[in-house]
């Protein structure tokens, strides 16, 4: 097994480079591969064996030209597990469990991510020394902030009776139930006690809470997220409604549970798929629903690296000082589809001539009259349509000086067609000159790539990423380079759906918009984020029958969340 | 005025090696002297390759000329060993390379890097540091722990600083209130470590290693629980303050440099892992040394095969490269130890994820220095020969962790290398 799984990976990793792309960009083809033997398993490691380690492992791509066919002998769910906080989830936590509005978490080491280009990848989360320290001196601060504080907000007596024995069980246990999001074991409240006490005996009660409050905020408890569930059934557990309280809440609202939620799984009733669904619809009516669900396209549009992109002073005048407007228009738009819009649906993210400006952002979108605050405004540039063609976007997508019809490319095959891009071979020279004149772009790219060993696998993503060449490396609408008019035509081919020549970025979106193949990848995708995990062959049954209810609700990007609420991979594990 | 900004105007105007010295002559263990076999590991790690015609020496094996890359090196090179000839499996590119570079594997997460190896084979921990962030596509990961999970590197030498010290004076978090003694500091860490192993009993055998790291690093911080405060560790002469704040590239490099020297003199850490930069296009400039481009893998390195302009901008960059680590070899030569000095007990190795500024996986740019108290042969040139997992093997055995095996084809130690 651990060799079959190293193979895979150098087969995805290596031998297609050099065999060429053909392999590569088929995907999808084989949903059963490697079924589910090596769920979970990762145990101690052997120098020298490659093991099964890492986040890749039991990553088996799914999605591509085929279909994905669920095999119900070969489903199996993923395993047991914890799953630390992120950096944002615990800011939100800290906010609304301590009321603390400082985001200290922002300065702690960065969440290393899954190489899907997901940050909330349950694998690589780790505590080590450095991830440590900074727990324990946030801790610190939090508990010196908080005893400062109005402790009557954790429990009522607090504020009046902390020197009473019931009111420090009491407080101990309302504490514990706000951090750990369950109530304590008999253990745990006896621990926690001990300490409260050993503090009061050195100085007060209020040193006593002080104490429990910085230890529970360095248990493991409060910086992990369990999924351990219940007793097994035929090597099957349900995961807990405690469990389920949690997993629902930073789903949905990125942070802890709210009353609702608490209440539920103190009667022990989330277990239910319907419950499941029902709250997260309810969920997704709230405030906090928004930036939460605007994250997994923050990410799936790796608009994560918006702040640090590099471009050139001279070419993009003034661009640092867009990038958090650029940053805000592009999460409000995509807000505004799936929560301002009724049915919230993927061919609007995708066409919608919608976008937010403001004065700031004015030259990128080519408006004029923008006022101080983002508002939104109908686009008529033929180039224009939804989150693709997002200044944003193009900046992310696009080089220091120029656009990048590779990287363009790229992303569409990889983000919305769930193919894999393998890296260039050996040796090989991928500096595009600087523009000669009376040269396109497009006609450098081919002129370079045009031969082997380049052509095979840049013949699947020039002629996509030649679609955004009326948008410049900024996202600014032109009709001309080097004093050429552009040819934004362009070419989709080893789809399921959509094969053949398009006319820019607009029909290039509305041809995304329609194919089966973007909406099982974009079911995938969600899969990968709200489960925090690559999928594997095993969890074809679950996906399939995620995109079946999103298609079924009319590709609502809403009912992509309840859909995956609902889904077995997500309130089952397997045992082992 | 305290003493950061006096001595960053130090290192300004003066030879960074001297000041280096007159700070590390500051520095005094805090209790007892490392145990008299305590050898340390430093990775220490460049991006994009070299200029190749330019690095490597000229002569045999002992009456080497080292090459104009490495001048700054030249008071060294008794303690040297070059290696040419190395060559990398996987397809080289900067991404197979440099999971390779440290853990004998072409893919990120394959296995374990051989700063994380050697430190769990000695009981210590390794300190991961970066010079730039770079996570969003793997580039800026060259350590992997046991379960190949990545292991982030910190880039603040402030956060660098309070993972192995604790907080700066009061700024790195609240001042220790009245009463707060080290056994209450102590009792806190206790009831984390009490949920901890409840949390063990309960995992798959798959979950436990994040519990056993998230141990390791409480414990960690327990051994920072002095009598005088909740989380300061003596260590004289080191002031917390140097490290603080934002710095720019240069100066954050040294002070990273700085703080390995003050771990070593304290002995605080063993095993380090530090990335200068990561590798490919990432926006580190190097305007600093009068190169252009904003980028400078793309804009310099990439080109520089066959352009001499290039070349000669590249070539810049190695110098840079070899003046830090002739300065973290000065350093850990300042500090007294046994009747030599720290770098007596060290192996420092300089590598990288390929050959030159367009990739390649041959002619690794490879430099020892140290011989780990008298395990490592110096002073040679090795032109030829050595696989580079069983480097890796020869440098765990010369810090005391004998490994038999290492990576993708790692078989045992290099005779051309121990001793």
């Amino acid at each position: 097994m651990q060799l079959s799984w190293n193979g895979r990976y150098i087969w995805a990793g290596v031998m297609l480079a050099s065999l060429g792309c053909q392999a590569t960009i088929s995907g999808g083809d084989d949903v059963g591969r490697g079924q589910s033997d090596g769920a979970g398993v990762a145990g101690s490691s052997t120098t020298g064996e490659p093991g099964n380690v890492g986040t890749s492992p039991l990553f088996e791509p799914l999605g591509g030209p085929d279909p994905i066919v669920c095999d119900p002998s070969k489903s199996r769910t993923g395993g047991r597990r914890i799953w630390r906080l992120t950096r944002q989830q615990y800011d939100n936590s800290t906010a609304a469990l301590l009321g603390d509005s400082t985001a200290r978490a922002k300065a702690f080491n960065p969440e290393p991510g899954s190489e899907q280009g997901f940050q909330n990848d349950a694998f690589s989360l780790r505590v080590r020394a450095a991830e440590a320290s900074q727990f324990q001196a946030a801790a610190r601060a939090l508990a010196s902030q908080t005893v400062a504080g109005d402790l009557g907000n954790i429990t009522a007596c607090a504020a009046q009776s902390l020197n009473d024995a019931s009111c420090q069980t009491e407080f101990v246990g309302a504490l514990g139930k706000r951090l750990f999001r369950r109530p304590l074991l008999d253990a745990e409240q006896q621990r926690y006690a001990e300490l409260f006490a050993m503090g009061q005996l050195k100085r007060d009660a209020l040193l006593g809470a002080e104490a429990v409050i910085e230890a529970m905020l360095q248990s493991p408890h409060f910086l992990y997220r369990f999924e351990l569930g219940k007793d097994p059934v035929a090597g099957v557990v349900e995961l807990t409604s405690w469990e389920l309280a949690s997993l629902l809440s930073y789903t949905f609202l990125g942070g802890p549970p709210d009353a609702e939620l608490s209440s539920l799984a103190e009667a022990g009733a989330l277990d239910v798929p319907a419950t499941l669904e029902a709250q997260a619809r309810r969920m997704l009516q709230t405030s906090a629903a928004r930036p939460a669900a605007y994250e997994l396209y923050r990410q799936l549009f790796e608009l994560t690296q918006l702040p640090d992109i590099p471009k050139d002073e001279a070419v993009f005048p003034d661009f640092d000082g867009k990038r958090a407007d650029l940053a805000s228009s592009a999460q409000a738009f995509v807000q505004s589809v799936l929560f301002d819009e009724a049915g919230s649906s993927l061919q609007s993210l995708l066409t919608s001539k919608l976008s937010f400006v403001n004065q700031n952002l004015a030259p990128l979108f080519g408006v004029s009259g923008a006022g101080a605050v983002l508002a939104p405004v109908v686009l008529e540039e033929p180039a224009r349509a939804g989150i693709l063609t997002h200044p944003a976007l193009m900046s992310v997508l696009g080089a220091r000086t120029r656009t990048s019809p590779v990287n363009r490319g790229r992303f569409v095959r990889e983000k919305l067609l769930c193919h894999i891009v393998p890296d260039p071979p050996e040796g090989t020279d991928t500096q595009v000159p600087p523009l000669a004149p009376a040269l396109s772009a497009r006609q450098q790219l081919d002129a370079k790539t045009g031969g082997e060993p380049c052509a095979t696998c840049h013949a699947r993503m020039n002629p996509i990423g030649f679609g955004f060449e009326k948008l410049d490396g900024v996202g600014r609408y032109r009709t001309e380079e080097n004093g050429q008019a552009i040819d934004d035509s362009g070419s989709l081919t080893l789809t399921r759906d959509i094969d053949g020549a398009f006319q820019g970025a607009n029909e290039l979106a509305t041809k995304l918009a329609s194919s089966a193949q973007v909406h099982e990848c974009l079911a995938v995708q969600g899969f990968r984020y709200v489960l925090g995990r690559p999928e594997r062959g095993a969890d074809a049954c679950s996906i399939v029958a995620v995109r079946d209810r999103w298609v079924g609700a009319n590709l609502d990007l809403k009912e992509l969340l309840v859909a995956l609420a609902g889904s077995e991979a997500y309130r089952l594990r397997s045992e082992d | 005025m305290h003493n950061l900004l006096s001595r960053r105007n130090a290192l300004r105007g003066a030879g960074a090696a001297s000041i280096m010295a007159a700070f590390a002559r500051q520095l005094k263990h805090a209790g007892a002297a490392p145990d008299a076999g305590a050898k340390r590991l430093i990775v220490f790690w460049t991006p994009n390759g070299v200029v190749q015609d330019r690095f490597w020496p000229t002569g045999g094996v002992q009456d080497f000329t080292l090459g104009p890359a490495l001048e700054a090196l030249k008071p060294h090179r008794d303690s040297l060993t070059i290696v040419k000839g190395v060559t990398y499996s996987g397809t080289g590119d900067h991404k197979t390379g440099q999971p390779f570079s440290t853990s004998g594997f072409v893919a990120d997460n394959a296995g374990v890097s051989i700063d994380q190896e050697i430190a769990a084979g000695v009981g210590q921990q390794s300190l991961v540091l970066c010079g730039q962030a770079k996570n969003e596509n793997r580039r800026g990961f060259i350590s992997f722990d046991k379960s190949g999970a990545w292991v982030t590197p910190i880039r603040s030498p402030q956060s660098a600083y309070e993972s192995v010290f604790g907080p700066i004076g009061a700024g790195g978090g609240a001042p220790p209130p009245a009463g707060r003694d080290a056994e209450l500091s102590n009792k806190i860490l206790d009831a984390a470590i009490a949920d901890i192993k409840d949390v063990e009993k309960r995992l798959p055998a798959s979950e436990l290693v994040k519990m056993e790291d998230h141990l390791a690093a409480i414990l960690e911080l327990k051994k920072k629980v002095g009598p005088g405060g909740p989380t300061t560790v003596s260590c004289d002469g080191v002031d917390g303050n140097v490290f603080a704040g934002e710095p720019d590239y240069p100066t954050r490099v040294k002070l990273h440099m700085d703080l390995i020297a003050a771990c070593i003199a304290c002995d605080a850490r063993r095993i380090f892992s530090y990335m200068l930069a990561p590798a490919g296009g990432d926006g580190t400039g190097f305007g600093f040394l009068g190169v252009s481009g904003g980028d400078y893998h793309n804009d310099i390195a990439h080109g520089s095969p066959g352009d001499p302009a290039k070349e000669d901008m590249m070539h810049k960059v190695d110098l840079w490269h070899a003046e830090q680590l002739a300065y973290l070899i000065s350093a850990l030569k300042s500090i007294p130890e046994g009747a030599g000095t720290a770098f007596d007990n060290t192996v420092i190795l300089w590598t990288s994820e390929c050959t030159h500024g367009n990739h390649g996986h041959q002619n690794i740019p490879i430099v020892l220095a140290g011989n780990a108290g008298g395990t490592l042969k110096t002073g040679q040139f090795l032109s030829a020969g050595v696989k580079y997992e069983n480097l890796l093997i020869s440098l765990a055995h010369a810090v005391g962790h004998p490994l038999a095996t290492f990576g993708l084809g790692g078989t045992g130690p290099a005779s051309e290398l121990l001793v």
